[in-house]
């Protein structure tokens, strides 16, 4: 059996010939960079035109995890359609089911009872706590650092155990309903929140310990990426992308929906809009969240409604809405369209990564991939909400 | 601005091109005719009184053997208000221009438009399909009445 040899090349082209030849010339190339990469975080397929080590365009294709979620809803009532919120960003399935239940209230006008909003505020930021940790967990492990992805996952655990005393379920909860939530609280569940609280201040300022002023982390992520805040606006960027380019906008606090006008908390901003910022940003709104739980957890009305009546299959009016919230990520909305019938007649899902996501090609043109995997870290895009 | 305001200042300036839809929702809907609908979105985003410096949203609602519509969500960070603009499309025709180069953002959501709807957007930088496979050849899958291979309707009850 012939085995394949080694040969050495026929012709006169080696280095030292290149050299004297002239043939030797910088080139531009493609690069194929997923949709199977790890530091993709799901499954984002980007083309590089690089030249030598330096990203000179880039093309994101999406639409992998596209399984036409507006489409279901066409052919679910309200009602049914709440499970399939929790897909579309599974990272943060609580606030999701927040933005269709308000989006549904506001087109039926319908009253939530107080204990009910109350609870709604304690989970969703409970669920920016969990979604800001995998960020930490997976950016810091792109960028090299393995320990806080570690530590990262350890506290999630304790809120998923939260989570799963309150509902039942571990990563799509669907325990926000139109008109309330779905079951009351556990009694052990406040002095668990009230003992995690007071732990995850402490894990807090470790994780700055190890991150925000270690050398090899600012060198990664001080300058790199800097997304200007015209640019932010125009792209549709939103919550912490846009709060790192030094501008304070949240929902919560400029167009306050829930209860979330009760509450004393701060927007964390960042100086000139470069990774580091936006890290800074989500750290900041750890200590926010950790604040909104307690002020709530101390408010919670007493009460045993927490879901007002509403008929079986629920008929809202005729028309349209359109609402929004402050994801972890960023704005989600939806925009219904209802002809009076107990199916939408449209849902158009926005969600905050699609906005975010077209944010990468502008910060990262002119760095080296190293930088861009910095750049995706920070941006925080979650895939199956941009594909829907 | 209040809705009023808002209201006031585009019907000041469109006219009988502008139809305000009545509802009670806090903010403005309104139709704007095809005609004017660049001239629109460009004062909107660029009239200091206005300032809609932000597109939220851009969807598209087809309304079977009637017409599709383009329904477009504008938010202002500084003045926080809102406001939705929708403007109507020849059914068997549907066509516009593209206001990606007034907003960014509309970029996506008009290749996601005219992939999952059928809609041209005249003049669009980059007309790439965006969310479905390369091998796609089963129509417009979010216009009413769409069905392909695998398509299984929910019974009705």
């Amino acid at each position: 059996m012939d085995r394949p040899r080694f040969r050495p090349h026929a012709g006169k082209i080696t280095v030292d010939n290149m050299i004297e030849n002239k043939d030797l010339r910088e080139e531009e190339f493609l690069i194929n960079m997923g949709p199977q990469h790890p530091s993709t975080h799901g499954v984002l397929r980007l083309i590089l035109k690089m030249e030598g080590e330096f990203i000179r365009d880039l093309t994101p294709y999406v639409g992998y995890l596209h399984r036409s979620i507006e489409k279901i809803a066409e052919n679910r009532t309200y009602n049914q359609f709440m499970p399939f919120t929790d897909r579309i960003d599974y990272c943060a399935s609580m606030p999701s089911n927040l933005a269709w239940a308000t989006a549904v209230e506001k087109l039926a006008a319908i009253e939530v009872p107080e204990r009910a909003e109350y609870l709604r505020v304690i989970m969703v930021e409970l669920n920016r706590i969990a979604s800001h940790l995998i960020w930490l967990g997976t950016m810091s492990l792109d960028l090299g650092a393995v320990t806080p992805f570690l530590y990262a996952f350890r506290e999630r655990e304790w809120i998923l155990d939260l989570f799963e005393m309150t509902c039942g379920q571990r990563l799509t909860y669907h325990y926000i309903r139109i008109g309330g939530v779905a079951r009351d609280i556990p009694v052990e569940f406040e002095k668990s929140c009230r003992a995690f609280i007071k732990d995850f201040r402490r894990r807090v300022d470790d994780y700055e310990a190890i991150l925000t002023e270690n050398p090899i982390f600012l060198g990664r992520t001080k300058d790199i990426g800097i997304l200007p805040l015209d640019l932010a606006k125009d792209l549709g960027a939103s919550g912490p992308t846009i709060r790192g380019s030094n501008y304070g906008w949240d929902i919560r606090k400029v167009e306050p929906y829930s209860v979330y006008d009760r509450f004393d908390f701060q927007i964390p901003i960042g100086a000139n809009g470069d990774v580091w910022d936006r890290y800074m940003v989500r750290i900041e709104e750890f200590r926010q969240s950790c604040k909104i739980i307690e002020q709530a957890l101390d408010g919670l009305p007493e009460g045993d409604t927490v879901r007002s009546k509403l008929p079986t299959v629920l008929r809202p009016p005729a028309g349209e809405v359109f609402s929004r919230i402050e994801a972890p990520r960023g704005e989600m909305g939806y925009y219904i369209v209802s002809n009076g019938d107990k199916k939408p007649f449209r849902v158009k899902i926005r969600t905050a990564s699609y906005g975010n996501l077209q944010c990468l090609r502008p910060t990262s043109i002119g760095l080296k991939i190293a930088d861009l995997v910095a750049i995706f870290g920070s941006l925080d895009v979650i895939l199956p909400e941009v594909d829907r | 601005m209040t809705k009023e305001q808002i209201t006031a200042r585009l019907k000041d300036k469109f006219g009988p091109e502008l139809e305000i839809v009545e509802n009670n929702q806090p903010e403005p809907y309104f139709y704007i005719s095809m005609a004017k609908y660049y001239e629109l979105c460009s004062y909107a985003k660029n009239d200091p009184q206005l300032d809609f410096d932000f597109l939220f949203q851009l969807g598209a609602v087809h309304y079977p053997d009637d017409r599709f519509e383009v329904a477009l969500c504008l938010c202002s960070h500084e003045k926080n208000h809102k406001a939705v603009v929708k403007v109507r499309l020849d059914h068997d025709n549907p066509e516009t221009v593209t206001i990606s180069d007034i907003w960014k953002a509309a970029n996506w959501f008009e290749r996601e438009a005219m992939e999952l709807f059928g809609i041209g957007f005249f003049g669009h930088p980059d007309p790439q399909p965006l969310l479905l496979y390369d091998d796609w050849d089963y129509g417009y899958p979010m216009r009413k009445g769409w069905t392909g291979p695998d398509f299984v309707p929910m019974p009705e009850k």
